[in-house]
C-alpha cells in the first residue's frame, strides 16, 4: 500500500521537476506545428474562438437555452464554463495519443516519458486564456464582472484540474499504447459527454431522463471542474460548501492514478516495443 | 582486490535483458491485466559484462537480433535492463542513422528540439546553432524538412548535433557508413579528437574494415551472450570466421543452428546466470546484488486489487450519504 503512495508522488514530483523542459517543449513544439501556416500559432486561438461562437449561436440563439440564474446572459454562462471545458476535455483527448505520437524523440535520448502527456496539456493552455478573455468581456459587457475574495478559489480548481489531466493523462497515454482502439473509443464517449454534463446547459432533475443526466453529472470530473469554474466567477460559491461531489472528483482521481501508475510503471520499458 | 585504483568509465555485470513475446493480441491485453503471463520470454541479452577504460574505443559486432541495440539502449539509458548492474562515469551521445529524427521539421528545427530534450535554453542554444549548422555542412538545406534530405545528411545533421553536447561517451551506431566520403573523414577526425582527449567511444558497424581502422577492442555479442571482448585482431579474426562458417553452411543447417540458438534465448533462466557467477567463485552477496531483478513489474496484485477496492467502497459511501434517501 505504502509503495503505491510512494509511485504516484515519485511520479508527480518527476512532473513537477521537469515543469520547464515540458513548457519549453510544448511552446516549442506549438511553434512547429503552426510554422508553415500563414496565421501561424494564431489559429490555436482562432480555433476554439470560434467553437464556443459556434455553441452560443446554435444553443442560444437556436435553441434558447437559458442560463440556470435568473438575469444572466446565456453567453456569458455558457463561455465561463467552456473555459474550463475547454481545458480539461481537450487537454484530456490530446494527451491519449501524447505518448505514441512521440515516442520517436525519446528513441536515442534519456527522457523523462512521463511529461509527455502533459506536453498536451500546457497546450491547450492559450486557448484556454483566449476563451476566457472572451468570457471577461462578456461578463463586464453584460454587468457580471464582479471580482470578489470567491475567485481567489481557482487556484484549488486549477490544481484539481491539472492533477485530473496529469493522471488521467498518463492513464490515457500508456493504455492507448497497449490497446490501439482506445483513442477512437474514448472519442465517441467524449462527445456525448458534450452534451449531457451541463456544458451548454444545466442538468436539472426532473423525468426519469433528466435524473439519469443529472445524476451522470454529479460524478462526472469534468463537470466538477466546469461547475466549481461557475460556481467560482459566477455564484460565488465556495468549493467546501458542495462536500459529496468534492469527495466523489477526489476518490475517482485517486483511482486513476493508482490505475495509472502501476500501468506507466509497469510498461514504460517496453512502450517502444509496443509501438 | 588490485592495489592501484581502478578507472572505468563503463562498468556492466551482468546485464540480461527480458523481452516478453505475445503471440496474439488478447494475450497481451490478459497481461495488461493479470500481471505476467505465460507469455514466452524471450532474453535478448543473457548476462553480458564488461569493464571499459577512459579512451577505449570500443567497436560492437554480432550478426543481426544478436542483441547489439538492446545493449546500446540499455547503456544510453533508454530502457533498462532486467537485471545486473551498469555504473556509467560521464554523460552519453548516441549517434544513429535518422533514428531520433523528426522528419517533419526542418534541420533547424530537429537542432532545437533535440538540444531542448537535453535541457538546453532556448538562449543556450541559439549561441551553439551556428557551429552545428557550419559543422553539419547542411547550408541552405538546413531549413528544409528532413524528410528531403538525402540518408548521409540526415546522419551528418545527427553526428553534429550529438557531438557538439560534448559527451564524454560517444555511442555510434551504424552511422557512418551513409555519409559520403568528405564527411566520413571529418567525423572520423571529430572522433579521433575525442579519442584523444579520452572519451569512449562504443562503435557500432557492420563493416568490419572500418571496425579494424578504428577500435582497439572489440566486443562480439552473439544471440544474447558475449562471446568475447579484447583487442580488436583477435575478435575481429574470430567473428570473421564465424561469418564464413555461417556462410558455408547450407540453408538448412543455417536455419536449425539460428533455431537452436533462439530456442536457448527463450529458455534462459537468472537462475543460469547464478550458477555461472558461482562457478566462477564471484562471492554470493556480489551474485544477489548483480541477479536481482530490477524491472518494475507494477504493484503487487493484492495491494493494488485492495486499495482499489477500498476507494470504490468510500465512494459507494460517499454516494449513498449524499444523494441516498
Amino acid at each position: 500500500m505504502w509503495i503505491i503512495i510512494k509511485s504516484i508522488f515519485q511520479l508527480a514530483a518527476d512532473q513537477i521537476q521537469n515543469i520547464g523542459l515540458t513548457v519549453r517543449l510544448a511552446i516549442y513544439d506549438t511553434r512547429a506545428n503552426n510554422a508553415h501556416k500563414y496565421l501561424g500559432s494564431l489559429w490555436e486561438i482562432l480555433d476554439p474562438l470560434f467553437q464556443v461562437l459556434t455553441y452560443a449561436v446554435i444553443f442560444g440563439g437556436g435553441f434558447q437555452t437559458r442560463a440556470p440564474q435568473d438575469g444572466m446572459p446565456y453567453f456569458t454562462w455558457m463561455a465561463v464554463g467552456f473555459a474550463a471545458w475547454y481545458l480539461v476535455n481537450q487537454g484530456f483527448s490530446d494527451t491519449i495519443r501524447s505518448i505514441q505520437t512521440q515516442l520517436y524523440m525519446v528513441k536515442n535520448v534519456k527522457f523523462p516519458v512521463v511529461i509527455l502527456p502533459m506536453i498536451r496539456v500546457v497546450q491547450v493552455i492559450p486557448a484556454v486564456l483566449s476563451i476566457s478573455v472572451v468570457a471577461a468581456i462578456a461578463m463586464l459587457v453584460t454587468g457580471h464582472f464582479h471580482p470578489s475574495v470567491y475567485w481567489l478559489q481557482i487556484v484549488y480548481y486549477l490544481f484539481a484540474a491539472f492533477v485530473m489531466l496529469f493522471f488521467l493523462g498518463i492513464f490515457n497515454a500508456t493504455i492507448n499504447i497497449l490497446i490501439p482502439d482506445y483513442d477512437l473509443a474514448i472519442r465517441q464517449v467524449l462527445r456525448l459527454l458534450f452534451f449531457v454534463s451541463g456544458i451548454l446547459s444545466e442538468p436539472v432533475q426532473g423525468n426519469g431522463f433528466n435524473n439519469f443526466i443529472y445524476y451522470i453529472s454529479r460524478i462526472n470530473p469534468f463537470y466538477y471542474i466546469v461547475n466549481g469554474w461557475r460556481g467560482t466567477f459566477l455564484n460565488n460559491e465556495w468549493f467546501w460548501n458542495s462536500p459529496t461531489v468534492m469527495a466523489i472528483f477526489w476518490l475517482e482521481m485517486a483511482f486513476f492514478a493508482i490505475i495509472g501508475t502501476h500501468l506507466y510503471l509497469k510498461f514504460k520499458d517496453q512502450l517502444i516495443d509496443f509501438v | 582486490m588490485s592495489e592501484q585504483e581502478e578507472q572505468y568509465t563503463v562498468r556492466a555485470k551482468g546485464i540480461t535483458k527480458n523481452f516478453q513475446l505475445f503471440s496474439t493480441q488478447a494475450e497481451k491485453l490478459k497481461s495488461i491485466f493479470k500481471g505476467n503471463t505465460d507469455a514466452a520470454d524471450f532474453w535478448a541479452l543473457r548476462g553480458i559484462n564488461f569493464d571499459i577504460e577512459p579512451g577505449d574505443v570500443v567497436g560492437i559486432v554480432g550478426t543481426n537480433g544478436s542483441g547489439k541495440s538492446t545493449l546500446l539502449n540499455i547503456l544510453s539509458g533508454v530502457i533498462p535492463q532486467t537485471s545486473g548492474t551498469l555504473e556509467i562515469n560521464g554523460s552519453i551521445g548516441v549517434v544513429a542513422i535518422n533514428e531520433g529524427l523528426n522528419w517533419d521539421l526542418t534541420g533547424r528545427e530537429n537542432i532545437r528540439l533535440k538540444q531542448l530534450m537535453m535541457g538546453m535554453t532556448n538562449k543556450e542554444i541559439d549561441a551553439a546553432m551556428p557551429d552545428i549548422i557550419e559543422f553539419s555542412e547542411l547550408g541552405e538545406f538546413i531549413d528544409q524538412p528532413v524528410k528531403d534530405y538525402s540518408s548521409g545528411m540526415r546522419s551528418k545533421l545527427g553526428f553534429s548535433i550529438v557531438t557538439h553536447n560534448d559527451p564524454d561517451i560517444l555511442i555510434v551506431d551504424e552511422a557512418l557508413s551513409v555519409g559520403d566520403q568528405n564527411f566520413s573523414k571529418k567525423a572520423l577526425g571529430k572522433i579521433r579528437e575525442f579519442i584523444a582527449q579520452g572519451k569512449t567511444i562504443f562503435f557500432v558497424s557492420h563493416d568490419l574494415e572500418q571496425v579494424r581502422e578504428f577500435t582497439n577492442k572489440v566486443m562480439w555479442i552473439q544471440y544474447g551472450e558475449m562471446r568475447d571482448f579484447g583487442a580488436t585482431k583477435k575478435v575481429a579474426d574470430e567473428y570473421q570466421a564465424f561469418t564464413a562458417k555461417l556462410d558455408q553452411m547450407s540453408e538448412e543447417e543455417r536455419t536449425a543452428f539460428v533455431n537452436t540458438e533462439k530456442n536457448q534465448q527463450q529458455l534462459f533462466t537468472i537462475e543460469q546466470l547464478q550458477d555461472q557467477f558461482a562457478i566462477q567463485k564471484v562471492p554470493e552477496d556480489e551474485v544477489r546484488e548483480v541477479t536481482k531483478l530490477r524491472s518494475f513489474e507494477g504493484f503487487n496484485s493484492f495491494s493494488l486489487w485492495v486499495s482499489l477496492l477500498l476507494i470504490i467502497g468510500l465512494m459507494v459511501l460517499v454516494i449513498m450519504r449524499g444523494y441516498g434517501r
